[in-house]
């Protein structure tokens, strides 16, 4: 009884990915079962938690309820992608070093989330960064160090985007199953 | 089991539902659709992603209208600085919508197509008199959006129809807010909510438009509201007549997010502020 | 505790006591940590659990034909494939892995499938059919009190009631009578949940041998393997539980699960691996949350605020199964007495059985509904004796180094400290009355356990235990059985070796929670992790470090005691030039010693309480937390806002301090969502859970977060490892009443019940505006016979800890004799 499956194309952290799988998985299963990308993470299903938040062409999204057929040929940043040229990205040294990952879970869809905040906003306010990180649930921290760890790494990373976000996506060209 | 396709065209998606039988649903960012499957809510069904179809997009001006295409994303809809000049009440309801991801996946057709009773986008594209545009292979029609839908989460939409877009006639000087209470600030569907759009002259109200969302099987038009703010001038004695009213129009239900006496209570609350925020304060 | 626990004096601390980056930190922020559901395997098989929807009911029969019968499927299991019952406390091991005839709740499993992809196992838990005889359903402590048939489990004390317990210390009608003011309240505490981010997950291996490896998100391997060796009937040597990481625990992931024991069996049956992840709704399922409590105190006061009797009654609402559940129980009447004084007092615990999933123990496990209404009570008796509350208070605190009318032996307490630093910082005496309309201030305070005195089955060996290796090439290795939640405890076990043995933390590898690799730590509960392990890397590390100085000082020819270690070096204290590299030493002790290796526990001391039910309460230390709370109620829509909190809290000594503050302000945060927002609510009479998923469990997100005032205050206790006591529950007991009472000070209504919702505050306002009494909560408790209560006389009565009247003869019945 096993459903065809589809291939699918999309960057991934930069790279090209060619996968086939069944059409109905979503994004999330695809990066995790598939592609063995395990830093992004469930926690609800209905995409009520964040924890499975993943840049699509530089904009966060929910991979639990995007169908990873939806991103045919586009772009995604994934909490792996996030280290550069062996570098970790100041956001991710400054989660860790102000202790605003403590169990870890939600952290890869709060650095994401955040990571395309200061890219499109380079110097948010405590207010912004409370906005942007509104669809993100820790329930370790009580979120003051995941505050404080993006105003440190602020400074840092102000000029450091990874990829150009892309204001229109690209046409999708995705077949049809 | 879920059966999903990808057309590359309007005709070939139309072609599809049209084929197709059972359940039929279109894809655009699945915040619904998707969130629905994994709660087990939605069962074998055929599944079109629209997301490949140039016609769902866009933002424009068309004619004296404008038309926002179905898989515009309520992001889009907040950055529109069209929409800002023309929709204000529409930009604070889809700012108010989920979380910031959310905003970046949902869209302007799911949030219409799926005729929940809280959908706020549709609670403020009310009160800009707007009408749905839906497609199917044999016809294309629009009807206005206080009939599309009927009940919690049923529409008039034909199983092989898919919406199109929504338009709304581009009315000058018009301003308009969003208001809402939530279980709490972020990321969460509305208890109540209420949305207003006016044209306002010499502080005096000329045109206006009240929309309640959260407090009835569907997302209802203030009609009565509406006449009583058109009826006086502006004072705290109309303002309290129109809160009145719209508490008396809500028809909410007790749910297990907030009771009916709670969600009728804030009908009057929020249509004061909301008019607040279109510059009717008082005082 | 032997001397060897304690650090050698006068060395200047260099690691303990600074902020610093946690040894699995980076990891996390670039998601190479592996959490259970992360864990791939060839050949892995998807299990699935069937669970009952209905809330109770007896099982006619099970038909699983078509579930087998379907390609893909490895294996089936129903409740006859485990038939042997388990359960986290040996007086209630009630539960079985699949419930064999008898369902207790929406959510209980009844059978489950081994397959080879999630769908084929989805389809066939659908194929599987289930008979069910429907059976009245207990949905509230209520109608568990009123009817006591059919009986939820029949080994409760009574019908429906699973525990009835009372103590009394000293005379409470006396110490009433000799009061000036007697004051009764009632409050209804509801339920609700951890809500860890990670849900539920764990993977099974069965090897060609025949033995078992089971990872899994949990916070108590040891209690696990236990649970395994018991229901899989195999020698407890042929099983190996690793915890992963948690996701998040709070408590809830502290009991052994179904889904972990099914997941062993099916992985025996199947031999291949088998992975369960729970979804959101399952993970709601398995609960074991905070107790939904409905409590009374009736407390006689001087004039000046002294409490010269307390009786405290509640009425906890279980759920289905025992768990953690008659702890539980106790805890809701055992720290009433370690902050301020009470002279007499007398404690009534009922504990129902209902038809919804089981409670246990959330942060703060059993305290913090008892505490929500003792500081709600002690507020609203500072009103009516026209006293400030904070003044009162500081009174009649409880001395450090006392013992308590329970028997509760108190060490240090910097409550006095934490108390006047909130009122200070928050300037209550300049602000509180005077911040406007809608404004106002509360206050708390609280305190809460470094570790239970007790292990939850009886045994006299260490609570925890550390092995170090010192490898030749200078790396140590720490051996410990605790579990990494995400407080920080692999960390904590690096900062104590690296202070003794002169290394810097990320020298060391820390490998725990491996049942085959690690000493047994009991677990991450009952926040006793850092005084517990550090005490025994603090021994197991002195002990190593003897060997080094005994070595480095005849390699040298110097005295032992002139060795120093410190700066990856061991040299000599007097010329410190003179000496050698850290690994150069390791090799030094080597050549002498052979092999190096040392071994470190930690066991808590005796415990002054010797009734029954003693076993509950006492710690090695008591941590002491204060909190003033700011709240602006919008008196339009009922909305409560908390803008700004200031806690101070007592925690010993600060290993390190970033890791502290992490676990109060989290600690806050989960206060903030259980007084505001969060509850679990069931559909009346049909137990089923109205929120089982993150649609309508709404906690708070980074939009709700008030800006916060943190107080570190730092009174070391002589049994914590450098003085340190616990962080990670107490900082969320003072929170719930704090809010409460500002709401009060705000617009002058009393909410006593929680959460806050938005409409409760609109109908008190209503009620106060109608002249009528201006309060929302619970007005009657059940009408009910209590237990004749335990009696022990107080030490100031000359008591000795035991029971002079009241104690039953022989023992409480267990589950399985019941059954019999």
């Amino acid at each position: 009884m096993d459903a065809p499956k589809q291939l699918m194309r999309f960057q991934v952290n930069g790279e090209p990915h060619q996968v086939a799988v069944r059409i109905e998985k979503t994004l999330l299963e695809v990066l995790r079962e598939d592609l063995g990308l395990t830093g992004t993470k469930h926690g609800c299903e209905l995409g009520e938690c964040g924890a499975c938040a993943v840049l699509l062409d530089g904009r966060p999204i929910l991979s639990c309820l995007a169908l990873a057929v939806e991103c045919q040929d586009r772009d995604i940043t994934t909490v792996e992608g996030l280290a550069q040229d062996g570098q970790l990205d100041p956001l991710q040294e400054a989660f860790a070093v102000t202790g605003a990952a403590q169990c870890g879970y939600c952290t890869p869809g709060f650095l994401v989330t955040a990571r395309a905040l200061l890219d499109a906003k380079p110097k948010p306010c405590r207010r912004d960064i409370a906005d942007a990180l509104a669809g993100n649930l820790c329930r370790c921290t009580g979120y003051l160090k995941i505050f404080e760890a993006v105003e440190q790494a602020i400074g840092a990373c102000a000029v450091r985007p990874i990829r150009p976000p892309a204001a229109t996506p690209a046409a999708p060209t995705g077949g049809r199953a | 089991m879920i059966h999903v396709y990808r057309p590359d065209t309007l005709r070939d998606l139309l072609a599809l539902l049209a084929a197709a039988e059972g359940p039929r649903y279109c894809l655009a960012g699945g915040t619904e659709l998707v969130a629905r499957q994994q709660a087990g809510l939605i069962g074998d069904s055929l599944w079109a992603d629209i997301g490949a179809i140039p016609d769902f997009r866009g933002i424009r001006k068309d004619g004296e209208d404008l038309w926002i295409g179905a898989a515009t994303t309520h992001s889009e809809v907040v950055e529109s600085p069209l929409l800002g000049g023309f929709a204000p009440a529409l930009v604070e309801a889809c700012a108010a919508i989920g979380s910031p991801q959310v905003r970046n996946q949902g869209t302007i057709g799911g949030n219409v197509a799926c005729g929940s009773a809280d959908a706020d986008a549709v609670c403020a594209l009310l009160t800009l008199d707007a009408e749905v545009e839906l497609a199917a292979r044999r016809e294309r029609r629009r009807l206005p959006l206080a009939d599309f839908a009927t009940g919690p989460e049923i529409t008039v939409r034909r199983p092989e129809e898919v919406v199109l877009g929504v338009r709304f006639p581009a009315r000058k000087h018009l301003r308009g807010a969003y208001r809402r209470v939530a279980p709490r600030n972020g990321a969460t569907r509305a208890k109540a909510a209420v949305a207003v759009s006016a044209v306002l002259r010499e502080g005096e109200i000329e045109h206006v438009r009240v929309a309640l969302g959260g407090v009835g099987p569907r997302v209802l038009r203030a009609l009565g509201t509406e006449k009583r703010l058109l009826r006086d001038p502006w004072s705290a004695a109309t303002l309290a007549r129109a809160m009145e009213t719209a508490v008396a129009e809500a028809r909410p239900l007790d749910d297990l997010r907030s009771s009916a006496d709670y969600r009728r209570r804030m009908c009057g609350i929020l249509l004061k502020r909301a008019l607040d925020g279109i510059g009717l304060p008082l005082e | 505790m032997s001397d060897s626990h304690h650090p050698r004096p006068a060395a200047p601390l260099r690691v303990v006591g600074t902020p610093r980056v946690k040894v699995d930190a980076r990891a996390k922020c670039t998601g190479e940590t592996r959490f259970a559901d992360d864990l791939f395997f060839p050949r892995m098989a998807c299990g699935r659990l069937l669970r009952s929807t209905e809330a109770h009911a007896l099982i006619r029969s099970i038909d699983v034909s078509a579930a087998v019968a379907m390609e893909g499927v490895y294996a089936v299991l129903t409740g006859k494939d485990l038939p042997i019952p388990f359960g986290i406390l040996p007086v209630s091991e009630d539960e079985h892995a699949l419930c064999p005839e008898h369902v207790r709740f929406v959510g209980d499993p009844v059978a489950a499938v081994a397959a080879r992809d999630p769908w084929i196992a989805e389809a066939a838990v659908n194929a599987i059919k289930v008979d069910y005889e429907p059976l009245p359903v207990i949905g509230s402590i209520e109608e568990a009190i009123a009817r006591p048939t059919p009986q939820i489990h029949p080994y409760a004390d009574e019908g429906n009631l699973h525990r009835k317990l009372a103590l009394e210390f000293g005379d409470v009608a006396r110490g009433l009578a000799e009061a000036d003011l007697v004051r009764e309240d009632l409050f209804f505490y509801e339920g609700n949940t951890h809500l860890p981010i990670e849900q539920h997950a764990c993977v099974a291996l069965a090897d060609a041998d025949g033995k078992l490896t089971l990872y899994s998100s949990t916070q108590t391997p040891h209690y696990v393997h236990k649970a395994l060796a018991k229901t899989l009937a195999l020698p407890p040597a042929h099983i190996r539980v690793i915890a992963l990481p948690n996701g998040g625990g709070f408590g809830g992931k502290s009991d052994p699960f179904n889904h972990e024991i099914v997941a062993a069996k099916l992985a025996l049956v199947t031999r291949r691996p088998v992975k369960i992840t729970l979804n959101r709704e399952e993970v709601f399922y398995c609960h074991r949350g905070r107790h939904p409590v409905l409590l009374s105190v009736k407390t006689g006061v001087r004039r000046d605020g002294a409490i010269t009797g307390m009786h405290f009654r509640c009425f906890l609402d279980g759920g289905a199964y025992g768990s953690y559940g008659v702890a539980s129980t106790y805890y809701t009447g055992a720290l009433q007495t370690v902050t301020y004084k009470v002279k007499n007092y007398k404690f009534d615990g009922i504990r129902a059985f209902t038809n919804k999933p089981p409670c246990g123990p959330k942060r703060g496990h059993g305290t913090p509904q008892p505490r929500c209404l003792l500081e709600v009570h002690l507020d609203k008796i500072a009103g009516e004796l026209a006293l400030d509350p904070i003044e009162m208070r500081l009174r009649h605190l409880v001395e450090p180094n006392s013992v308590t009318a329970n028997y509760l032996t108190v060490g240090s307490s910097g409550l006095r400290a934490c108390i006047e630093k909130v009122r200070d910082e928050s300037k209550w005496g300049e602000r509180r009355g005077r911040l406007g309309p809608g404004r106002g201030l509360g206050f708390a305070a609280a305190s809460y356990l470094s570790g239970a005195g007790l292990p939850i089955y009886w045994n006299n060996l260490p609570h925890s235990g550390v092995q170090l290796k010192l490898d030749r090439g200078g790396g140590v290795c720490v051996f410990c059985g605790s579990t990494d939640i995400g407080q920080g405890s692999d960390s904590v076990l690096a900062y104590v070796v690296a202070e003794v043995l002169g290394i810097e933390p990320l020298d060391i590898r820390v490998v725990t929670a491996d049942t085959d690799l690690t000493p047994v730590d009991l677990g991450s509960y009952s926040s006793r992790v850092t005084l517990m392990t550090g005490n025994a890397a603090l021994q197991a590390a002195e002990r190593a470090r003897e060997l080094l100085t005994q070595a480095v000082g005849a390699k040298l020819g110097l005295p032992a005691d002139r060795i120093g270690l410190g700066g990856r070096r061991a040299f000599d204290t007097a010329n410190p030039e003179i000496g050698m590299s850290f690994a150069e030493a390791v090799q030094c002790a080597e050549a002498k010693f052979g092999t190096i290796g040392t071994v470190g526990s930690y066991s808590p001391p005796a415990s002054k309480a010797k009734y029954r039910g003693g076993g509950v309460g006492p710690s090695p230390a008591y941590s002491y937390s204060a909190m003033v709370a700011e709240v602006e109620v919008d008196a339009t829509t009922g909305w409560v806002k908390v803008p700004r909190l200031w806690i101070a809290h007592d925690c010993g000594k600060a290993i390190n301090p970033l890791l502290v503050i992490g676990q109060v302000e989290g600690g806050v945060y989960m206060g903030l969502g259980e007084v505001l927002m969060e509850g679990s609510f069931f559909r009346g009479k049909l137990g089923v859970h109205k929120v089982p998923s993150l649609l309508e469990y709404k906690s708070p997100t980074t939009l709700e977060t008030p800006e916060m005032f943190t107080y570190l205050i730092e009174d070391p206790d002589p049994n914590g490892p450098y003085g340190a006591k616990e962080a990670g529950q107490g900082p969320l007991l003072p929170v719930m009443p704090a809010v409460l009472n500002a709401v009060y000070d705000a617009v002058g209504v009393r909410i006593d019940e929680t959460p806050i919702h938005p409409h409760r505050v609109l109908e008190a306002l209503k009620r106060k505006a109608e002249g009528k009494e201006a309060r929302v909560g619970p007005t009657a408790l059940p009408k009910l016979e209590y237990a004749a209560p335990v009696r022990v006389p107080t030490p100031w009565e000359g008591g000795d800890g035991r029971a002079v009247a009241g104690e039953p003869v022989g023992h409480k019945k267990k589950p399985a004799e019941a059954a019999r």
